[in-house]
């Protein structure tokens, strides 16, 4: 469904991607891990269409999307949950889960779905979304991005800087995803975390996809742990 | 009784303001463009309003076409020349000051260099007591007008989906465009928009301003000060910080005429140094 070919990405003189390919097919859960400034959130804005690549190509669905508008990319069927969350201080909880909402044929996540799914939200419809904390407004990340029914969904470090709570409820999440057979690209630096929900994990360094692997593969293997991850 | 008058006056004038103020702030909320053809768009759609009345007789009909026609040319400058541009501030801010002085030339050009004043419309020609004096209705009309376009704008923005699109796009215009909000779309439309209001506005205060070369300038920098009073990108700012803009300068021109600019300049100082983002800017 998303097949990403040999890009390089740079900003301005500065190249952060360097011929890079994955592929991700459908319903899939897969993981992309990387220490610190690899390129990981690059990769993420390279897809979206925010910092498109100086070469190579990235298709969905078959349509190449390399050199495409990001709403045009979004509206084919990619969801972007951005690294910091990013929620908009001027919506409210209640306009971040209905601005962007589109319906497809089958529709699973709608606006009475997200709520239902995060009850947290339900009670906060009418606040600002900068006033939730940070475990919600991660939660409102994804849902103003699923309610617009993303057969793709990216997410950048979603767990980062969440209490061990909400990373749970992230897990809840991820796992209803699955079952929904939404796809999803999956950045973190939790190690577990990927390991616990991943089909298949890619490791990037220096801007290059450097390891491929199963996630039981990589939880034994001490070695690239070691040499990639510095765990 | 005077009192009455003079701040009936400056929350008239204050009304213009903030029909030239809420598309300056918009425009720079959304695209981050210093609009430096603002107060050309406001001068064009009082001289097309001088025209259409001219040839029709209608004040109502100026009202409705030259705002629509200011529309078009916002949206022809904001598609086919600053989009080339994209977030590069100086060269849309230079391609702006250049509009500006080529819409300056056009204007001399079609209307001369003598100033108009608009024709009141009959409905609004006479005036009525307040107290022992007399006060033309069409005044009282124009903050009518201004109380309605601000009610107007703040129902769009508040409650309609095409609304919050558009403060998405001004809180992270990135990651609206990501979400799949056509943000360019949106670019357009405010342009479009910011460009009609400052058009009303020069139909509106055309009988009682007029229009004249040098008017254009004028205008646009009493409408920076009023965005930059009440904050960028805001709609209120605009509507407060005309208001205040506009009272400012009424009662400056009374108390002290010899010093003009000098009554909305220092106070906007004072206010700027207890808060830089302006009374209600978050930019
Ligand atoms: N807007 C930018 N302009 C210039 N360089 C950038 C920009 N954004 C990122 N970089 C650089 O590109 C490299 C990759 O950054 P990127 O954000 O993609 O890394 P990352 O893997 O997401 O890191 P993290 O785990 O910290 O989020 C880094 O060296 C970073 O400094
Ligand atoms: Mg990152």
């Amino acid at each position: 469904m998303l097949k990403v070919e040999n890009i390089y990405t740079n900003y301005g003189s500065s190249q952060v991607l360097q011929d890079l390919s994955l592929e991700v097919k459908p319903g899939e859960i897969v993981g992309i891990l990387g220490r610190n400034g690899v390129g990981k959130t690059t990769l993420m804005r390279s897809i979206m269409g925010l910092t498109p690549p100086r070469s190579g190509r990235i298709l969905f669905d078959g349509a190449d999307i390399t050199r495409m508008a990001p709403h045009r990319i979004a509206r084919l069927g990619l969801g972007y949950v951005p690294q910091g969350r990013r929620v908009f201080p001027s919506l409210s909880v209640r306009e971040h889960l209905q601005v962007t909402a589109r319906e497809r044929e089958a529709s699973p996540w709608t606006f009475a779905k997200m709520i239902e799914l995060f009850p947290n939200l339900g009670q906060r419809l009418d606040q600002s979304g900068a006033k939730l904390s940070g475990g919600e407004q991660q939660m409102l990340a994804a849902g103003r991005a699923l309610v617009a029914n993303p057969t793709l969904l990216l997410m950048d470090e979603p767990t980062e800087g969440l209490a061990p709570l909400m990373v749970r409820e992230l897990g809840r999440l991820v796992g209803a995803l699955k079952d929904s057979g939404t796809a999803v690209l999956l950045v973190e630096q939790q190690l577990a975390f990927v390991l616990k929900y991943a089909d298949r994990v890619y490791i990037v360094a220096k801007g290059q996809i450097v390891h491929h692997c199963l996630p039981a593969e990589l939880a034994t293997d001490s070695d690239v742990k070691a040499r990639y991850l510095g765990v | 009784m005077i009192w009455v008058i003079h701040t009936l006056n400056g929350i008239s004038f204050g009304m213009l303001l903030f029909l030239l103020a809420a598309g300056l702030s918009l425009i720079y909320g959304l695209m981050k463009i210093l609009n430096l053809t603002h107060g050309s768009y406001y001068l064009i759609g009082a001289y097309v309003g001088s025209t259409i009345i001219a040839k029709t007789g209608s004040f109502a009909l100026a009202l409705i076409v030259a705002p629509l026609v200011v529309a078009l040319l916002g949206a022809v400058m904001e598609r086919y020349f600053l989009r080339r541009f994209h977030l590069q501030e100086l060269p849309q801010t230079l391609l702006t000051f250049g509009f500006l002085f080529i819409f300056a030339d056009l204007m001399l050009w079609i209307w001369g260099g003598d100033p108009i004043v608009l024709p009141k419309p009959a409905a609004f020609s006479g005036s009525i007591s307040i107290g022992d004096a007399r006060y033309p209705t069409y005044r009282l009309a124009l903050i009518a007008v201004g109380l309605i376009v601000a009610l107007i704008l703040w129902w769009f923005q508040e409650r309609t989906r095409l609304g919050a699109m558009l403060r998405a796009g001004v809180d992270d215009a990135e990651i609206a465009g990501a979400l799949g909000i056509d943000v360019s779309l949106l670019f357009t439309l405010v342009f479009a928009v910011g460009a009609l209001l400052a058009a009303l506005g020069g139909v509106l205060g055309g009988p009682i301003i007029g229009a004249q070369p040098g008017a254009d300038f004028e205008v646009m920098l009493l409408a920076f000060v009023v965005v930059i009073v009440g904050g960028l990108g805001s709609l209120r700012g605009a509507l407060i910080g005309g208001l205040l803009v506009g009272l400012l300068d009424n009662f400056g021109k009374i108390f002290f005429p010899e010093l003009a600019l000098f009554t909305i300049f220092v106070p906007m100082a004072i206010i700027l140094s207890f808060r830089p983002t302006g009374l209600f800017g978050r930019l």
